[in-house]
């Protein structure tokens, strides 16, 4: 057995390790909503594993992966998945903080923090890459 | 008095209610060095953009660094980069806040990892919904 993706075969380990997870949860704690996502992680676990070990899998999945109108959708469509996480982080820091505030619920303002640092975590990144792409090029 | 570049303005406006908003907290509450810290980069920055946008030399120029075919690959490569990495450190962080949260039964890091896990879905979910959107448009 030789493993030709390796990105896919350990992508197919870690969905597979995700739904052990999930059913040694649901052994102590009930199965009611877990199933699905359960189900979810199995399927694409084992299809992921599979793909990673053929060896005509893992080269569709190469040459798939390295096509120019592929990389170039990929690219566009992450930065702007960057671009509406940080406008929706935003928004939802200050809902969170607004609600917390106003209900004087600590839950509230718990989520507003954490989502004022995936902002902060989303800002800073990108500063930090543009100063590594401006240096590098 | 014209607006040259729209964004430029309307973010140079933000930057100033951003401000504003600091010498009010600062009024209402007191001083503090975060608050003047806050204003010290949110005024200058803030006028600089109003300033600019409302030059047509200026705007011109921030025009053509936009349009520009190598910084507007450079902006796309580290705006790639800069995804994969909020991305992989907001669902780590999200795995430690609730695994550590439940293990010391602590309610606050756990509403702390429920934020996160939030803000992860969402980005993941903008991911596919952009790919998707792409995939159409340049497919």
């Amino acid at each position: 057995m030789r493993i030709y993706n390796k990105k896919g075969f350990w992508t197919g380990v870690f969905m597979l390790a995700l739904a052990l997870l999930l059913a040694w949860a649901g052994l102590r704690s009930g199965f009611q909503d877990k199933i699905f996502a359960i189900l979810v992680c199995v399927v694409c676990g084992v299809s992921y594993l599979f793909r990673g070990l053929s060896y005509e899998m893992s080269r569709e999945d190469r040459v798939e992966e390295q096509d120019e109108r592929e990389r170039f959708v990929r690219a566009r469509a992450q930065s702007r998945a960057l671009q509406i996480t940080q406008v929706v982080c935003f928004a939802l820091m200050l809902a969170f903080v607004v609600m917390g505030a106003k209900a004087r619920e600590q839950m509230f303002v718990a989520m507003g923090v954490a989502a004022a640092f995936c902002y902060m975590a989303a800002i800073l990144s990108e500063l930090f890459t543009q100063i590594y792409y401006q240096r590098k090029y | 008095m014209k607006i040259y570049h729209k964004r430029n303005f309307f973010w140079g406006i933000f930057t100033l209610i951003l401000a504003g908003l600091s010498v009010a907290t600062m009024i209402r509450f007191g001083v503090s060095r975060y608050q003047v810290w806050v204003f010290l980069i949110m005024m200058p920055s803030g006028l600089t953009q109003l300033l600019r946008s409302l030059s047509y030399e200026s705007s011109k120029e921030d025009r053509l660094e936009v349009l520009d075919e190598r910084e507007e690959s450079m902006r796309q490569r580290a705006w790639v980069l800069a995804y994969r990495m909020s991305s992989i450190l907001v669902g780590v962080l999200m795995f430690v806040l609730l695994g550590v949260g439940a293990k010391i039964e602590n309610d606050t890091l756990i509403d702390m990892g429920m934020g996160m896990a939030v803000c992860f879905a969402i980005s993941v979910l903008a991911d596919l919904g952009a790919q998707i959107y792409c995939q159409r448009k340049y497919g």
